[in-house]
């Protein structure tokens, strides 16, 4: 049976997406201010974005990233009660309408974003300490076959334009004011976070070669045959110490 | 679980997280919206946790949509009651209002009808609310933007609800001052028509102008400081209920935490005043 509030709230709902055309009328109320309450969700919406979205909105400043962001909520309107991940979709919606912005670099900054988001709330874990390698070789193990895994936070990003150092000086609040110019060039990206802090770097392609395989599922020895094919000259033993010590795996136990 | 202390305490925001943190006074406790707190880990739940070491903590949601007509939220609910049993919170509170329909949430407070409907449908929702959580929880009075020809006032229509549904009630009066400018409800009379017994917490908040209609349509925006007639508020709201846990609340424009210092020592200073004037008598 119908409840006595599903035609209020059905009719201010259409309101609050949009859909409502003409002259709006609301059961019980008098609905001059209406759009009071659509106005506060958008901003709520368009706070989020801006937050979990700080280069992109540095990039193509306040109009444009507010446009941006209000075609999003419409194409994407929040599902979820808590809005602290809001936006999963944002890259992809760029990407699809570079025609419209004609910026095609800008999805590449939307994607480091993102993995910067997903780095900050990632589960906690405990990471792999270097002496668990050195046991294993001190007690002449297999360190070939040795499973690592990647931290819960650990994003590889790899991009077609090559932003980072521009997206790392809006993300630490930089100003750019000079031009900057960009050439289409593949880029990888390790995002993560150590301790409190999200981290970032770029890789060269025996870094990346290797944490893909890892992220793939492969061990070490895999890990580093795809290292060694993508840069011949790739040192594994100073990788490995470099992201071990940069808490890049987990150790085999998980906490929090 | 302790209680609130009967004191003036802050929103917690991440901009002053070390301050706040640090602060030596004994006269503090915080609020969050969980909300924001719904992540799998990292640096927020880690400030959280020592915040709630040092502080009674209070967890006041904006997710529920108690009025609702859609489910509650298995996922919200879920994460909701992992806080509450991570946190261990002095308080946990909601809205008197709806903000999801047909799986859509809004990120906002919609007004309900005040009819016996929408009266029967609240006190059933508490109910399951509140036994999901394992929580008896407050509610808040709504901000009101659109007048309503509604069948019950709204102190009727919210203490019907808390009486039937065995929750409390947390009383903004910065909403109650913002519905007396935008749709003429009587504050004082608001006030007085709520049973001391009844209310928990007071929220005390600043509001904007909306940039069209001005001084006629008020926005409870949190972003700006409290006005004076909201302070004003504030000490016949006292006055009535007694001492209360008083709630600042500062979503936007963020000041140094010693700029909210001197409005949370305030809201502490119309605390402490009944105390005076109740020796004096």
């Amino acid at each position: 049976m119908k409840h006595p509030m599903q035609t209020y709230m059905q009719e201010m709902a259409a309101v609050m997406d949009g859909s409502h055309t003409g002259t709006v009328e609301l059961e019980h109320f008098d609905a001059k201010y209406v759009n009071v309450y659509r106005n506060n969700s958008a901003a709520a919406h368009i706070d989020v974005l801006r937050a979990n979205y700080k280069s992109v909105a540095a990039l193509v400043g306040e109009d444009f990233f507010k446009a941006l962001s209000l075609e999003y909520v419409k194409q994407h309107p929040a599902r979820h009660r808590t809005l602290v991940g809001y936006g999963e979709h944002f890259a992809k919606m760029l990407e699809d309408n570079i025609e419209r912005h004609n910026l095609p670099y800008l999805s590449s900054f939307t994607k480091l974003d993102r993995a910067w988001t997903l780095g900050h709330t990632a589960r906690d874990a405990k990471p792999l300490q270097m002496d668990v390698l050195e046991n294993i070789i001190q007690q002449g193990g297999d360190l070939e076959g040795f499973e690592l895994t990647l931290m819960p936070s650990v994003a590889l990003v790899r991009n077609d334009w090559p932003v980072f150092a521009l997206w790392a000086e809006f993300r630490e609040g930089d100003e750019v004011t000079e031009a900057v110019a960009l050439n289409e060039q593949a880029e990888n990206v390790l995002v993560w976070r150590h301790g409190h802090d999200v981290m970032y770097r770029d890789l060269n392609s025996g870094e990346f070669a290797f944490l893909n395989a890892v992220k793939s599922g492969g061990n070490l020895g895999l890990a580093t045959v795809k290292a060694l094919e993508a840069n011949t000259s790739t040192d594994i033993g100073q990788l490995l110490a470099g992201m071990v010590g940069a808490e890049i795996f987990m150790s085999g136990g998980v906490d929090g | 679980m302790t209680r609130l202390p009967n004191m003036a305490g802050m929103s917690l925001k991440p901009e002053f997280f070390r301050e706040a943190l640090n602060y030596s006074g004994q006269n503090m406790w915080y609020e969050v919206h969980p909300e924001n707190y719904m992540v799998d880990g990292g640096p927020r739940l880690a400030w959280l946790e020592a915040i709630a070491d040092k502080y009674p903590l209070s967890l006041h949601g904006v997710g529920a949509s108690l009025g609702g007509l859609d489910p509650f939220d298995a996922a919200h609910l879920k994460s909701l009651r992992t806080l509450i049993d991570r946190f261990n919170p002095a308080q946990v509170s909601e809205h008197a209002t709806w903000s999801s329909f047909d799986g859509r949430y809004f990120a906002d407070l919609l007004p309900l009808p005040r009819t016996k409907a929408a009266q029967d449908h609240m006190v059933d929702r508490i109910d399951e609310f509140q036994s999901a959580i394992g929580r008896r929880i407050l509610i808040e009075n709504p901000t009101n933007y659109m007048a309503t020809n509604s069948e019950l006032d709204e102190p009727d229509f919210l203490v019907e609800i808390a009486k039937r549904a065995g929750c409390g009630l947390l009383l903004d009066v910065n909403n109650v001052y913002i519905s007396s400018v935008n749709v003429g409800t009587n504050a004082s009379a608001y006030i007085h028509a709520l049973p001391p017994e009844l209310i928990g917490e007071i929220h005390i908040a600043g509001f904007d102008e909306d940039p069209v209609h001005g001084k006629n349509l008020l926005i409870d925006a949190h972003s700006s400081p409290v006005s004076e007639p909201v302070w004003d508020l504030l000490d016949a709201a006292l006055e009535h209920i007694g001492p209360v846990p008083v709630l600042l609340e500062r979503d936007g424009n963020i000041p140094a935490f010693s700029e909210l210092m001197k409005e949370h020592s305030r809201a502490q200073a119309a605390i402490d005043a009944l105390a005076i004037s109740e020796v004096a008598e």
